[in-house]
Parts: structure tokens; C-alpha cells; sequence
């Protein structure tokens, strides 16, 4: 059974690594989807935290569209206001975001299954009768369309507006059930026109412009910053803190460098968040970190400089080297990594990672033996593992002593520390991990929706 | 004349040991002790391959003007456009002298061997060629060695042909991560090697210099070898100790320690309880007060150099009935 402690991290590695589509078949009675229960205990724990792993990095289309069911078919009764409009936030971002067709996916399944709260009908009707490709959508399809719009309105009240629509009548029927929704009235009565068109009548055929409506979400897809790597990597351009720990290592501490180094890492902090929690730190600094040729202190310098990142953005950092001493620590000695671990998570951290190349020797396999029975004991720590590389394409073959049992994570440049310092502080166990979370993500939405600028808003 | 001496005379009592070092299906545990003293040639970066005057004579050079080097037993040499050779015995080269060693074994039985691009490069001959190379030593026949290294790459899935670069060059990427896998300790004289938790050889030097310099041949190349060839081919997985027990950290902890304890007590085991008590020994040269002999029971075999009393270098290894 999983520990509770384990099963957030799990969540977010199931939303980037299964990537089925969400699927509704017409002859279905509901979606197909075979991780409903996980979304639902999920849900079920924390509603905006779950809202919020929307926005997880790397997330699978398939794995946003069923937060967005989730979202839409669940009742908001008892619901606070502020889960109301973080929900609604969310919803309306993963509109805009999720190629159309998959939206109407998830609204046919929201008919199959008859989840039809007043949220869920608003936020369809504001969807359907404001797309920026509404004509293309009506035409080419029309059936679901019209299943989809009788399930938000009520079929008799949508066929009434029809045809109060298609003989010109413009009453408070008309605009409180359907128009007030729409920010270009014409537009929508064209389609109401169209989707309910006889053969006998003459109904125009709406004129298709722009974007075709099922690319309509590229223009609102996050910008990917292409970050430039080098084509040679050297010992000095993979970032300047792992570059200047280089040269200390080379030639010795000299104050030119110690304060150079502590610039960048001034520098390098303001970029990433901070934690406010605990994190113990395994650092590797034995014999096989120091390298050898033109890698010689490469791996150990930039271990070095995210536990000097580490230093400065949580609240409590400790550091259990292993092998050598000293700052920066001496590549020396064997690598036990199993005791070290016992031995800070004594002090209960709020997170255990554990830095290292991956050779464990003394014993191999003594970590993995620890780090299984540690569930059958009353740690309720998380413990991650972090492997250093020198560039992007080592080969961590013979050097995975945690696989398939913690989550385990790479970093060659300085540059994968944007990704990997949320990532680890997410992974931190109880209410600081949760705290944590909720912010990033909050602040990530906050910059999704300025980025994106969604037109459901 | 070969004298018949008891394991214990191969006295180790000035050497320490530190606990076991394990990956894969090999485990070393290394040896500490006071650099001997004495001027000792490094002998991969210190001793010059002069040359090779034909197939199967290779020329060493001490150049330095003082020193002795003691030539490690089955040390190889890989260089760009020359055929490549291991020596089937060790030797002391003096200062400033210049050895033609006759009885090298040529690894490469054709010329398409060379290695493009390479730098001189040294080798151990893997394990389990040393048993035969060490019995062929005084044989001058360059290709003696072939059949037994075309056995070898067929061990490996390799082709069928007296190659060794083979193994070497093919496999380099696997078989360098062994000096990544077992780091080499400050004050580290030798190392005792275990593949599949029996003894596979015993490797000390005069000083820690020396065996910084010999141990990426050995342990990548010697036994790192074997412990692939376990690994990677034959599959064979090494089983673990059992898993670990407890209901809290402290629990934990002693259970970890326990185990540890058990694999220590099983290594020294082995080596209180050797399978044959006495060793054969045989005088193959001296120099000064440096005795070099060759030693041989039913199991182990390998050569010494005692100075005096003392052992100061020795490269005993395991012989195929052993493993058998």
C-alpha cells in the first residue's frame, strides 16, 4: 500500500507519463478512462491542489483533459469561493490550451454521464458560442455540437431558442437561455441557424475564417524557451557556478574566485523558488565523483553548486557528504550511500536527496535494501535521488542504484536547476511539500494565464 | 629448485584492510600499508616501450637515473600502429637499463589490429588468460597465446579469432566503469579481488604510487574482464544479501550493520581458510636484495618479489580448476 507521503509524487509522474487520450464513444454510457479512481482519490484529498496539477510540466493532453472532466462534472456545494474561482481559472486556461476536438470530447462524456451542474453548463456555452473558429466548429461538427448544447441548455429550451432564433424573435427567452453568453450575438445565432437548419430552410452556411478551429489552441500554447546548449560541452560551459568550483578544485581557493562564486550563486537563487522546510542532502564527493581528463571535477562541481543553490533557498539545508570533506569537498573515498541516509533521516527532514554519479560500492545494493524496508518503518520522509552527469547524453547504465523504487531525477546544467529545484521541493512530504505545491502552482497559473492570455476569459 | 612454502609465509601482517567493496559480481577489498622503501619505478608511466623489434620482442627501457622497476606479471601494452603485446612474467629492469624481453606473447593474430588514433595504452591480461600465459613464459612463440584469446571472444560472443583488443577496445566502455565502481583509497598498497565471492587475486605493490599507476589495468582490464563476462554475458545476477528489518530507523540501522558484518566475516573466511595450504615456489631473479620468484598451488599461481623477509609485490591470481 502506498504510503501517503509517496502518492502526490506518484500523481504527478502518472499526468506526465501516461499519455492515453481521454475517450468518449458515442455508444458508451461513460468515458474510457482506467485511472479515474486515481484521479478521483486525488480529487477527493484536495480539490485545488488537484485543479492546480493541471499545469504539472511535461503533462499529457490526455491527462489535462480528464482534470477538466473532473472539473466540470463534480459538484462545487459546499465549495468555498476562492476553490470556486481557482477552479473556474483553471478550466478556462485549459479551454483555451486543449485542442477542440478533445474539449468536445470531454463535453460529450459530461452528457454521457449526465453532469450537468450550473458551472459545467456555463463554461460549455461559453466555450461553444465564443470560439474564435465557431463556423468551421458548427460545420464540420454539427451532431456533437448540437448533443452538447441541448445537454447545457435542456433539449426542449435549446430547440425552443432555435426556432425563436431562426424567425427572427429576440425575447429574454432567447438572450437569458443562450445569447447572453455570447459576445457576438450574430455570430451565434448564425450557428444556432445552422445547427438546426431543415433541408427546406434557407439556412446560410456559416463562412469559415482563420485559424481552422481545431488548431485554434496552438495560439495558445505556453512559448517552450529553447535554452541554447553548447555543441562541445567543456569543463566551463556548464554553468558558471559548476565552471568556477572547476578552477577552486584546479588550482585552489583564490578570493577572485570565492567571491565570484558567491556572485553567481547570489545571482542563480533569485531564479528559483524558495522552501520553506526542511531537506537533508546525501552529497557524493567520493573518489569516482572527481573524474578524470577533461571531466576531472566536473560532476562534483555542479553537485556542488546545486547543494550551494539548496544552501540558499531553504530554510534548513543539511549536508551529510560522502567520502571526502571540506569545502568544496575532496573526491575521496568509497560511496556508502544506505548509512548516510539512515543517518539524516533521524533528524526527520522534510526531504531526503540524495546527489550522487550512481556508483554505489560499499555495499551495492545496500541502499536499495534500505530504501525498501523503509516503509515498513515510521519514516515518513521523502527520499529522492538525483543522479549527476557530465553532459546530457551519459549513460546511467550500472549506475541506477534506486531504480523503480524513489523517484530519481538528472542534472548535467546549471540550467536543468529550473526545473529540478520545484521538482524536488514538490516532492517533500506533508504539509510543507503540499504548502509548496499549492504556491508554485499557483504562481504558475498566475503566469500560464498572462503567457497564454486565454480567449475564454 | 622449487621449495614448497605454506600460504601463511606470504606474510600480509604489514598490511591493513578496509571493509569490501562491491558492484556487480565482483567485490575488492583493499589493502593499506607504508610505502616500502625504495626507489621504484612506476612501471606503466615510468617504464618506456622502447619498441617492438619483431613479433613477440618487445624492448623496455628504464630510463631514469636511479630506480629499480619491477615489471608487473602480464602487464600489455596497446599502441597506435604497432602490434600489440603482453609480457608472461615480470622482471626488474635497473636504471638506465634497456630490456629485450624475448618470450612476449603478440595479442593480435593478424594485422588488422591496430588501433586508430590511440594513444600507448596498458592493459592486465585478463584473468583468465594468465594462467596459461604465466605457464608459457620462456616460450618464444609470439602467437601462443591466440587460441586461448580466440576462446576467450568466444566467451564473449565475439569472433572466433586471436584478438584481444577484441575484448579491450569493444568493451572498453563497460569495462572502464569498473574504476568508477571501485575507488581507489588514499595509502592503498593492493587489493585482494573477489569475482563471484571466491578469490580471484591477490594484488600488492612496493608502494601506493605504484599501484595508482597499475590499478585502471587491473581492475578495468584483469579482473574487471572476468567480472563482466559474469555480468553481461553469462547474466549470472549477484545475489544480495537478504533484505533489511525493522520497524523504526535505529532497527534499521543494526539490521545494515549485521549484514555488513556477515559479508566481512564470509571474505575473511576465505582467506583464513585457503583451499591448498602450501605454495610451490620458484626463484626467477633477483636484484639486489629483490628476490623475484614464481608461486603455484593446484588453485593460485602468480609471481612475488620479497625483499628480504618482506613481500613487496605480488600478483597471485586464481587458476581455472579453482573456479571450476
Amino acid at each position: 500500500m502506498l504510503k501517503n507521503t509517496e502518492k502526490p509524487n506518484l500523481f504527478k509522474q502518472h499526468l506526465v507519463v501516461e499519455k492515453a487520450p481521454f475517450v468518449q464513444k458515442r455508444a458508451e454510457l461513460k468515458p474510457g478512462w482506467d485511472d479515474e479512481e486515481l484521479h478521483l482519490s486525488f480529487y477527493r484529498e484536495d480539490r485545488d491542489l488537484y485543479a492546480l496539477h493541471a499545469f504539472v510540466p511535461g503533462i499529457s493532453v490526455g491527462q489535462q483533459a480528464r482534470i477538466l472532466f473532473q472539473l466540470l462534472r463534480s459538484s462545487r456545494n459546499g465549495m468555498e469561493d476562492e476553490s470556486r474561482k481557482l477552479s473556474d481559472r483553471v478550466i478556462r486556461l485549459l479551454l483555451a490550451m486543449i485542442p477542440a476536438d478533445t474539449v468536445l470530447t470531454v463535453f460529450l462524456a459530461l452528457r454521457k454521464t449526465r453532469a450537468n451542474h450550473k458551472h459545467t453548463a456555463r463554461h460549455i456555452l461559453l466555450y461553444i458560442l465564443n470560439h474564435e473558429s465557431l463556423p468551421a466548429m458548427v460545420r464540420e461538427r454539427r451532431a456533437i455540437v448540437k448533443d452538447i448544447l441541448e445537454h447545457a441548455l435542456g433539449k426542449n429550451t435549446a430547440r425552443g431558442c432555435a426556432a425563436k432564433i431562426a424567425e427572427g424573435i429576440e425575447d429574454t427567452y432567447v438572450y437569458g437561455n443562450i445569447l447572453k453568453h455570447a459576445n457576438d450575438a450574430s455570430a451565434a445565432k448564425e450557428a444556432i441557424c445552422y445547427l438546426y437548419r431543415n433541408e427546406t430552410a434557407d439556412s446560410k452556411v456559416p463562412a469559415a475564417s482563420g485559424i481552422h478551429y481545431s488548431e485554434l489552441h496552438e495560439l495558445y500554447k505556453p512559448a517552450i524557451e529553447s535554452r541554447e546548449t553548447p555543441q562541445t560541452i567543456t569543463a566551463t560551459n556548464r554553468g558558471d557556478i559548476a565552471a568556477t568550483l572547476v578552477h577552486i578544485y584546479r588550482g585552489g581557493e583564490n578570493p577572485e574566485l570565492l567571491k565570484a562564486l558567491e556572485e553567481y550563486v547570489d545571482l542563480e537563487s533569485g531564479n528559483h523558488p524558495s522552501f520553506d522546510g526542511s531537506v537533508a542532502l546525501v552529497l557524493d564527493s567520493s573518489a569516482s565523483t572527481r573524474g578524470s581528463g577533461e571531466r576531472e571535477f566536473c560532476i562534483l562541481s555542479q553537485s556542488v553548486a546545486l547543494q550551494l543553490l539548496l544552501a540558499r533557498n531553504c530554510a534548513n539545508l543539511s549536508v551529510h557528504p560522502v567520502g571526502g570533506e571540506g569545502f568544496p569537498p575532496v573526491p575521496e573515498g568509497t560511496t556508502d550511500l544506505a548509512l548516510p541516509l539512515l543517518t539524516v533521516l533521524e533528524q526527520k527532514p522534510d526531504l531526503a536527496v540524495i546527489v550522487s554519479d550512481g556508483y554505489e560500492n560499499t555495499l551495492q545494493g545496500d541502499l536499495a535494501r534500505v530504501l525498501q524496508a523503509l516503509p515498513g518503518t515510521d519514516v515518513e520522509t521523502q527520499v529522492v535521488f538525483c543522479h549527476s552527469k557530465f553532459s546530457m547524453s551519459d549513460k546511467l547504465t550500472l549506475r541506477r542504484p534506486v531504480e523503480g523504487i524513489i523517484p530519481e531525477f538528472e542534472f548535467w546544467h546549471q540550467n536543468d536547476f529550473e526545473g529540478l529545484l520545484p521538482s524536488l521541493f514538490m516532492m517533500a512530504s506533508g504539509e510543507k511539500g503540499a504548502a509548496f505545491t499549492k504556491k508554485w502552482f499557483s504562481e504558475r497559473l498566475v503566469i500560464l494565464e498572462k503567457e497564454v492570455q486565454p480567449w475564454t476569459n | 629448485m622449487d621449495k614448497l612454502i605454506p600460504i601463511q609465509s606470504l606474510d600480509m601482517s604489514g598490511f591493513s584492510f578496509d571493509e569490501p567493496q562491491r558492484s556487480g559480481a565482483m567485490t575488492v577489498v583493499p589493502l593499506f600499508g607504508e610505502d616500502h622503501p625504495g626507489d621504484f619505478i612506476l612501471p606503466a608511466s615510468g617504464l618506456k616501450l622502447s619498441g617492438v623489434e619483431t613479433y613477440g620482442k618487445v624492448v623496455l627501457e628504464n630510463a631514469h637515473p636511479t630506480g629499480v622497476c619491477i615489471v608487473p606479471l602480464h602487464i600489455g601494452y596497446i599502441q597506435d600502429q604497432a602490434q600489440n603485446h603482453a609480457l608472461c612474467s615480470s622482471l626488474f629492469i635497473g636504471a638506465g637499463q634497456k630490456v629485450t624481453v624475448k618470450d612476449a606473447c603478440c595479442v593480435q593474430a593478424s594485422q588488422g589490429g591496430y588501433l586508430e588514433g590511440a594513444n600507448q595504452w596498458f592493459f592486465v591480461l585478463p584473468l583468465s588468460l594468465r594462467e596459461k600465459a604465466l605457464e608459457l613464459r620462456g616460450k618464444e612463440e609470439f602467437g601462443k597465446l591466440w587460441d586461448h584469446i580466440a576462446e576467450l571472444n568466444r566467451d564473449f560472443g565475439l569472433q572466433n579469432r586471436g584478438h584481444l583488443e577484441q575484448i579491450l577496445s569493444r568493451k572498453k566502455a563497460y569495462l572502464n566503469q569498473y574504476e568508477h565502481r571501485f575507488e581507489l583509497q588514499p595509502g592503498q598498497r593492493g587489493a585482494l579481488f573477489f569475482v563471484k565471492n571466491r578469490l580471484a587475486g591477490i594484488e600488492i605493490a612496493p608502494t601506493e604510487a605504484y599501484f595508482k599507476d597499475i590499478w585502471k589495468p587491473l581492475v578495468c582490464f584483469s579482473y574487471g574482464a572476468s567480472a563482466m563476462l559474469e555480468e553481461e554475458v553469462r547474466g549470472i545476477k549477484e545475489a544480495y544479501a537478504a533484505p533489511l528489518s525493522g520497524s523504526n530507523l535505529a532497527e534499521l540501522k543494526e539490521s545494515l550493520f549485521q549484514s555488513r558484518k556477515d559479508t566481512a566475516l564470509s571474505v575473511e573466511n576465505m582467506l583464513r581458510h585457503p583451499p591448498k595450504k602450501s605454495l610451490s615456489f620458484k626463484e626467477e631473479e633477483r636484484y639486489t636484495n629483490l628476490v623475484l620468484s614464481t608461486v603455484t598451488n593446484k588453485f593460485f599461481s602468480g609471481q612475488v618479489v620479497f625483499d628480504g623477509e618482506t613481500l613487496i609485490y605480488a600478483s597471485i591470481f586464481a587458476r581455472k580448476a579453482y573456479f571450476a
